[in-house]
C-alpha cells in the first residue's frame, strides 16, 4: 500500500469513528422518542 | 425528508414530560443495545465463515498448517492474523475492507484462476502491512520475551537472538507462508 493510500484510509478510518457514535446516538434517540410517543409524551 | 429531520429535531429540542429516570434508562439501555449490536457486527465480520465467503481457497489451506491443528489444540482463525486487535486499528482496517466489497461485487477473485493470478499481489500487500506494524498480529500470541531458545532449532536461535532481538528484522520477514501456500516468490526479498 502506498503512503498516499495509507493516509487516505487512516483519514477515512478516523472519520468513521465519530460517525459511528453519531449514528448510534441518532438511532437510540429515534427509538427512544418512538417509545416516549407511545405514552403520549410527545 | 427535510420535514422529517425538522420534526425529529423539534422533538429532541423540546422538554419531555417523562421522568428523568425514564429518559436516562432509555439512553442507557439504548446505548448498551447499540454497542452490543455494533460489536456483534464486528465479530461476525471477523469470523472464519465470513472470510470464507470470498477467500475460500485460502481459508482451506490453513487446515494443512500448525496454525490450524497442533498438539496443544490452540488455533488461529483468519482475523487473528489479518485484523488488528486494537480497537482503533481494527476500525481503520474494517473501513479499508470496504474497498474489498467493491472487489467482491466486481468478482475480482471469484474464480480459482482469478484468485491464483492475484495471489502474489494479495500476499505481498499483507506482508507489507505486517512488516510496517512489526508483525503485531504474530506478537499477539508469540512473545519474544518468553521464547525458550533451548527449545528452538539452531538456525532459529541464531536468527531470533540477533536480527529479531535487535529489531533489524520482524517475524514476517522470514515466516512467510506459515498459514497458506506461498505464491510465486520471484522478486521477494530474501527468497531469490
Amino acid at each position: 500500500m502506498s503512503t498516499m493510500e495509507n493516509v487516505f484510509w487512516h483519514i477515512l478510518g478516523y472519520t468513521a469513528m465519530p460517525v459511528i457514535f453519531l449514528v448510534g446516538f441518532v438511532a437510540v434517540a429515534a427509538v427512544s422518542l418512538w417509545i416516549l410517543s407511545l405514552g403520549a409524551d410527545k | 425528508m427535510k420535514q422529517l429531520i425538522k420534526s425529529f429535531w423539534g422533538k429532541l429540542s423540546s422538554p419531555s414530560k417523562a421522568a428523568a429516570g425514564v429518559l436516562l434508562g432509555l439512553g442507557f439501555a439504548g446505548g448498551i443495545l447499540f454497542w452490543g449490536a455494533f460489536n456483534a457486527g464486528m465479530e461476525a465480520t471477523n469470523s472464519e465463515a465470513f472470510c470464507s465467503s470470498c477467500h475460500a481457497p485460502i481459508v482451506a489451506e490453513i487446515r494443512e498448517t500448525i496454525h490450524y491443528s497442533n498438539r496443544s489444540g490452540v488455533r488461529a482463525i483468519c482475523s487473528d492474523c489479518h485484523v488488528p486487535h486494537g480497537w482503533t486499528d481494527k476500525i481503520i482496517r474494517k473501513v479499508q475492507a470496504s474497498k474489498e466489497l467493491v472487489a467482491y461485487a466486481l468478482g475480482t477473485i471469484s474464480t480459482t484462476e482469478k484468485f491464483l493470478a492475484r495471489r502474489g499481489y494479495l500476499a505481498n500487500r499483507e506482508w507489507q502491512r505486517m512488516k510496517k506494524n512489526d508483525s503485531q498480529e504474530c506478537r499477539n500470541c508469540h512473545d519474544f520475551d518468553f521464547m525458550d531458545f533451548s527449545e528452538q532449532g539452531r538456525r532459529s536461535v541464531v536468527q531470533h537472538s540477533t536480527a529479531l532481538a535487535a529489531g533489524e528484522k520482524t517475524c514476517v520477514d522470514c515466516h512467510k507462508g506459515v498459514a497458506h501456500r506461498l505464491p510465486d516468490m520471484s522478486g521477494v526479498e530474501g527468497w531469490q
